[in-house]
């Protein structure tokens, strides 16, 4: 598989001290991959870096092409920009033009293409994202979810091959939030490179083909299988686990038999359609002699690991 | 006071929102509505040049008659349009026209029409002429008049472009008349940010509210409320970076092309052709 992004030996330093040191990690065409981190362990500075805006230290590869500084500054980012989008964490920072249509226009109007293309490419956007009717609108006037939306059509207007999301999950209500996981794995299905920092561990699982454990440098790389049932690593990494994880914990206290904790909703379906089907139609819970102690253990190693 | 603050902050919040947002008569189907805004910005402006130069009075009349007419023609409440118009009349002119009537100011020896006090000897004051009577004049009068007329007959046409026109498409028609990139930009920015910002203010102003306990002094809020600016400018300039940011992710290379959607037909050359004899007509009496 073709290699996108390959970071050896990265840090980054702001004025105020360093956030990211030694980071190496390699992003796979197709992938969709999840940067996973407690607040300040330095995701948003990760994904700026694998978006050309900083200029970090070390040795950032992007498609063959060396991110250093003199190449940040020069043209060559002009092809680079038209294949690597990032969705910014807070929509009212990506959506700065007087209008839906503007803002959306903005990124294919840099393409050099012709008005009329830019305008079916925005069009195009805002019917992916279902947002056609906001189109006229004033970006303060949105709602949270339409803004989240909107931030995304003014990347996916350009087309990218990969898509960088900085905590896109963040402050939705459910139901948007299912949206856009949604979307997100749609557009992946039709072969974009998907880059998630998020520390929304619930959306994991239906968002991650790999994880990269994130706090300041990278602490665990692997399946989302991998990363959450190593207790060591979550410990330190100071990462819950999901809640649909944490139910099953809780069957196993009442004597529930599962070899693989489910992850998602979907692993929890066919956990418990093979648990009925293999014991004679139906699931046996039951309180025994170590239930209460081991309820005890349990929830005390949710609340502090 | 910082009640005062408070109270000031969120009118002027909630009147520019009103004004800018209640973009209910720009979507009305009316006459102005359906006039593109670039030939509409020019024909208001060319109406307001020829105002401001004009000395007529019937000028004047005819252009608020026909400002009138127009807001009629698109669907604006006279009633709601006069309040627009008339709101900033007398505080806008009357510190400038009021005085004018009088003959202690220019022009100075007018026809007197009212005397107001006579004084027994001549009274000599800092930066005025020496006089020994005060006297409403009949220039005086009518330069107050034609002063307030011409000002008004501005705000009406303004007013007009404001309450037809969309301010995204207001802007992108500035924008067409290749008006300097910097200013356009700033404009946009302005739009698009300043509620951000003013609900920022707001915000911060009632989380400064709920944990105050007791009355504060004056000048201990005035500090609280210099925290708050401190605060505001930290926060936008923190923004401005980051919406930089932004731009550049989409390819932003410091030109900012726009999209202009609609083109000038017949109607709208109509219009302006129309407008604009109008305007030099005015002008030239």
């Amino acid at each position: 598989m073709k290699k996108v992004f390959e970071l050896r030996n990265v840090s980054y330093r702001y004025p105020a001290g360093a956030v990211l040191s030694d980071i190496n990690l390699d992003i796979y065409e197709g992938e969709r991959v999840v940067i996973v981190g407690p607040n300040g362990a330095g995701k948003t500075t990760l994904l700026q870096i694998l978006d050309g805006l900083l200029p970090a230290r070390g040795h950032v590869k992007a498609f063959d092409m060396l991110l250093d500084e003199k190449t940040l500054k020069s043209d060559v980012m002009y092809e680079f920009r038209k294949r690597v989008g990032l969705v910014f964490q807070d929509p009212d920072v990506q959506l700065f033009s007087p209008t839906v249509l503007d803002d959306v226009a903005f990124g294919p109007m840099h393409l050099n293409i012709s008005k009329d293309e830019v305008l079916k490419r925005a069009e195009k956007a805002l019917r992916l994202m279902g947002i056609e009717d906001l189109k006229d609108k004033h970006p303060y006037n949105l709602s949270g979810g339409e803004k989240r939306k909107v931030a995304i059509a003014t990347v996916l207007s350009i087309d990218p091959d990969v898509i960088l999301l900085d905590e896109p999950t963040a402050d939705l209500d459910p139901k948007s939030r299912r949206e856009l996981i949604d979307t997100i794995n749609t557009l992946s299905r039709k072969g974009k490179t998907i880059v998630t920092a998020t520390h929304d561990v619930d959306a994991i699982p239906e968002l991650a083909d790999r994880v990269y454990v994130l706090n300041r440098t990278v602490m665990a790389c692997g399946t989302p299988r991998e990363i959450f049932t190593d207790i060591e690593l979550l410990k330190k990494a100071n990462l819950e686990i999901p809640q649909i994880m944490r139910l099953f914990r809780v069957l196993e206290c009442f004597g529930y038999n599962c070899e693989k904790l489910p992850l998602s909703i979907d692993e929890a379906i066919a956990e418990l359609t093979r648990t009925v089907e293999t014991e004679g139609g139906h699931i046996h819970l039951h309180i025994h002699e170590h239930t209460h102690s081991e309820l005890e253990k349990l929830k005390s190693r949710f609340d502090h690991h | 006071m910082s009640r005062f603050v408070e109270k000031t902050v969120g009118e002027v919040l909630e009147y520019i929102r009103s004004a800018v947002f209640s973009e209910n008569y720009s979507k009305e189907k009316g006459l102005l509505q359906k006039i593109d805004a670039r030939a509409k910005l020019i024909v208001i402006l060319g109406l307001i040049f020829s105002a401001v130069i004009s000395r007529r009075l019937e000028v004047f009349i005819t252009f608020i008659t026909l400002s009138l007419i127009l807001a009629k023609a698109s669907k604006i409440p006279v009633g709601y349009y006069l309040t627009r118009v008339l709101i900033f009349i007398p505080v806008f002119t009357g510190v400038i026209a009021i005085p004018s009537l009088f003959n202690i100011f220019q022009p100075y020896d007018g026809t007197e029409i009212l005397t107001v006090v006579r004084f027994n000897q001549e009274v000599v004051l800092p930066l005025l002429k020496p006089f020994s009577e005060i006297a409403i004049t009949e220039e005086g009068v009518i330069w107050a008049a034609k002063f307030v007329l011409r000002v008004t007959t501005a705000v009406s046409l303004i007013t007009l472009l404001v309450l037809t026109t969309r301010w995204s498409v207001l802007l992108s028609a500035f924008r067409s008349f290749k008006l300097p990139r910097v200013f356009v930009v700033i404009l946009n920015l302005t739009y698009r940010y300043i509620f951000l910002l003013t609900d920022i203010v707001l915000s911060m102003l009632y989380s400064k509210k709920s944990r105050a306990i007791g009355k504060e002094g004056t000048i201990k809020s005035w500090r609280l409320n210099a925290r708050i600016v401190a605060a505001l400018f930290i926060k936008s300039y923190d923004m401005s970076e980051r919406v930089y940011l932004a731009m550049i992710s989409r390819g932003f290379d410091g030109s900012f092309p726009y999209m202009q959607q609609s083109k000038m037909v017949l109607k709208d050359y109509l219009f302006l052709a129309g407008g604009l004899l109008l305007s030099l007509a005015g002008a030239m009496l």
